[in-house]
């Protein structure tokens, strides 16, 4: 993969088949977990997305707890139509090709794919030893495909930053 | 002016202490430590979410990092909840506490 800035501040992405299939996968992945209610999700990944830590000690109970929650559900359902829109301008499924990212649409690219790593984590509920890069070479199965992805999108967020 | 309407506000008691409470700044924003979200990805949360500087969003990546967590603000409760809730949208795990807790 090859990232380069574009002259309105955007980023031009070169993708290799394999990285653009894979990308295709995580927001596919993305929007159906977008579209779920937070109640109806994996328990540990809604933990990290609509954790409710903190709330009761500092006196947001009830419908308040409830206002609270909708609002960071409502901010992910507004970044499903920037991902359906990605989905359109990428490469095809498996081919090599050029991906441009707006410059308006950045900070939600990088939102949802933070999301997307923080998703695999809760799934198979990683911790700090699980995330090292030798752990991920241990890993079999669906655990270790987790960790493809968790680690791919952090070189992608990484190039995006730097860039 | 006699028989117009008062333009004297009213204090309703109880009511002062609240306006008060909201407006003072005894409320700070706590961000927390975890194993997924990269430093880089903190710090631009940090600059774009608070408006700090590098070094600043740095400084406080770094204590989050070592020390567990960062009072990343202190601030109104409204303007601490927004910040809260800003950093959550953004997927990093962050509270509110009092500052008299």
């Amino acid at each position: 993969m090859k990232i380069s800035k574009t002259k309105s501040g955007g980023r031009q992405l070169e993708l290799a088949g394999p990285e653009s299939a894979l990308l295709r996968q995580v927001l596919e992945g993305l929007s159906e977990a977008y579209q779920t209610a937070p109640g109806e999700l994996d328990p540990m990944v809604a933990n990290l997305w609509y954790g409710r830590g903190g709330l009761k000690e500092a006196g947001i109970r009830g419908e308040e707890a409830i206002h609270w929650i909708e609002g960071l559900h409502e901010v992910r359902l507004g970044r499903q139509a920037a991902l359906q829109r990605w989905m359109k301008s990428m490469p095809k499924a498996g081919h090599a090709g050029v991906w441009t990212i707006p410059h308006e649409d950045l900070e939600g690219l990088m939102a949802s794919l933070n999301d997307h790593r923080l998703r695999r984590a809760g799934e198979f509920d990683l911790g700090e030893r699980d995330l090292e890069v030798k752990a991920m070479e241990k890993a079999k199965g669906d655990k270790r495909v987790a960790l493809v992805e968790i680690h791919f999108l952090a070189w992608l967020i990484e190039l995006i930053l730097q860039e | 002016m006699q028989g117009g309407p008062s333009t004297s506000p009213e204090v309703i008691p109880g009511q002062e202490t609240d306006l008060s409470e909201a407006f003072a700044k005894g409320w700070r924003v706590v961000v927390w430590n975890d194993p997924v979200n990269l430093m880089s990805y903190v710090v631009f949360v940090f600059m774009r979410v608070l408006g700090f500087d590098e070094t600043k969003a740095k400084q406080h990546m770094l204590e989050v990092h070592e020390q567990g967590k960062s009072i990343v603000a202190v601030e109104t409760r409204e303007k601490a909840e927004f910040y809260c809730h800003r950093l959550q949208e953004f997927g990093l795990k962050s509270t509110l506490e009092a500052t008299a807790a």
